[in-house]
């Protein structure tokens, strides 16, 4: 029975992945790209261009996402594999309430990135990660803009 | 060797078989019972629905682009109607106008919602639904297939929103009792476990974004739990 179950689940959602991937083709989200890690629909391969105007300008970040077997029914893991000075974001996690909490099945791996993107325009630093970059962030933002500028160049620039 | 008797039950079948036949034709395809072909003007092929094209032929149908019909009684080649010009048969169950394509179901236990923009069940329109402009014109939030054309019976939750019922019994079984479409409809019903009935949290309703009592269960948690 269990196994009946898990089985019908993997059906929708190695199906409702391999939508999204064709609407991801046919109209990709502005300023980033999502596609799957080789042959494996599970795990997916995601850049974003910093956001024009913000401190990661110029930089491209790389984004690793393993989708569970349950998905759309759980979200995905979402990893920077580009390393990043934001108060939200460390190597291992990102907080960011879609990825918990707040998951619905109506989002999309194109919605996850699009909330990357903006998450990147706009850090939540009363729900930091790492709380020394939020507190520098509140306390000396021409500080932490500075820092950022340079991670971003150091890390994560095009060239 | 076959008897005289055999080899003409060979050429003429007997009654029962004929009739059978006739079922047979009348049933259709695996998708549809409908007593009509069309022919497809992207490949020229005859088929009796779009999804038997679909998984026969490398690109998808547009349904809207048919403008001929075959009728699978009497094999009559005419323009798209709903009965046979030459034998009188009719093709589907019934057309609705407002959708735009024919319905399965029977005409008298449905009715069509201007506003929500598809045929609902009649007992909704007795008892007040919630309505939702063009809702069924969106996918279906968990298989992102489309709803307004799926032959997959839907569920209706309470917020009017839409997706297929056996989604809504995996979202369920999954642990989610919120509509995916960030309205809900079954938290209500929840009981709350004995161990969290005296906690508190802070919450946003994401309805009206300010006050505590307008009902809604579509919510989010702000800050952690107090006791």
């Amino acid at each position: 029975m269990l196994r009946d179950r898990r089985s019908r689940q993997q059906t929708v959602s190695t199906r409702r992945i391999q939508k999204e991937l064709a609407e991801i083709k046919l109209d990709p989200p502005p300023n980033c790209t999502a596609s799957p890690d080789g042959d494996d629909l599970y795990k997916w391969v995601c850049s974003i261009e910093g956001p024009v105007g913000s401190v990661y300008e110029g930089g491209v970040f790389f984004v690793d996402m393993i989708l569970p077997q349950s998905y759309p029914f759980d979200p995905p893991f979402v990893q920077f594999r580009t390393h990043i000075y934001h108060c939200n974001i460390s190597c291992s996690a990102i907080c960011l309430d879609i990825l918990q909490n707040n998951w619905s099945s109506a989002f999309t791996i194109a919605k996850v990135v699009l909330s990357i993107c903006s998450l990147l325009t706009d850090c939540n630093p009363a729900d930091p990660l790492d709380g020394g970059i939020a507190n520098l962030y509140v306390n000396d933002r021409a500080e932490h803009d500075r820092i950022a500028r340079i991670w971003t160049k150091r890390y994560a620039s095009k060239t | 060797m076959a008897t005289e008797e055999e080899e003409i039950d060979k050429v003429c079948p007997a009654d029962s078989d004929v009739s059978l036949e006739k079922e047979k034709r009348i049933i259709g395809c695996a998708h549809y019972k409908r007593r009509a072909k069309f022919v497809t003007p992207c490949c020229n092929k005859v088929y009796i629905c779009r999804y038997c094209h679909d998984e026969n032929e490398q690109h998808y149908f547009n349904r809207k682009t048919v403008t001929e019909l075959i009728c699978t009684e009497c094999d009559t080649r005419q323009r798209v109607q709903e009965e046979c010009e030459n034998c009188g048969v009719r093709f589907g169950n019934y057309h609705c106008d407002g959708c735009g394509i024919c319905r399965v179901g029977g005409r008298d236990r449905f009715f069509h919602c201007e506003r929500c923009n598809m045929c609902l069940p009649v007992q909704l329109q007795k008892a007040g639904h919630r309505c939702v402009e063009n809702v069924s014109r969106s996918n279906c939030p968990v298989c992102l297939e489309d709803i307004h054309t799926s032959r997959i019976p839907c569920h209706i939750p309470d917020c009017g929103h839409l997706l297929h019922r056996p989604c809504f019994e995996q979202l369920l079984q999954s642990g989610h009792y919120a509509c995916p479409t960030y309205l809900d409809s079954e938290v209500a019903a929840t009981p709350m476990p004995p161990e969290y009935a005296n906690y508190k949290t802070t919450i946003l309703c994401k309805d009206c974004h300010k006050c505590q009592h307008c009902g809604a269960y579509n919510t989010c948690q702000t800050n952690g739990f107090q006791k």
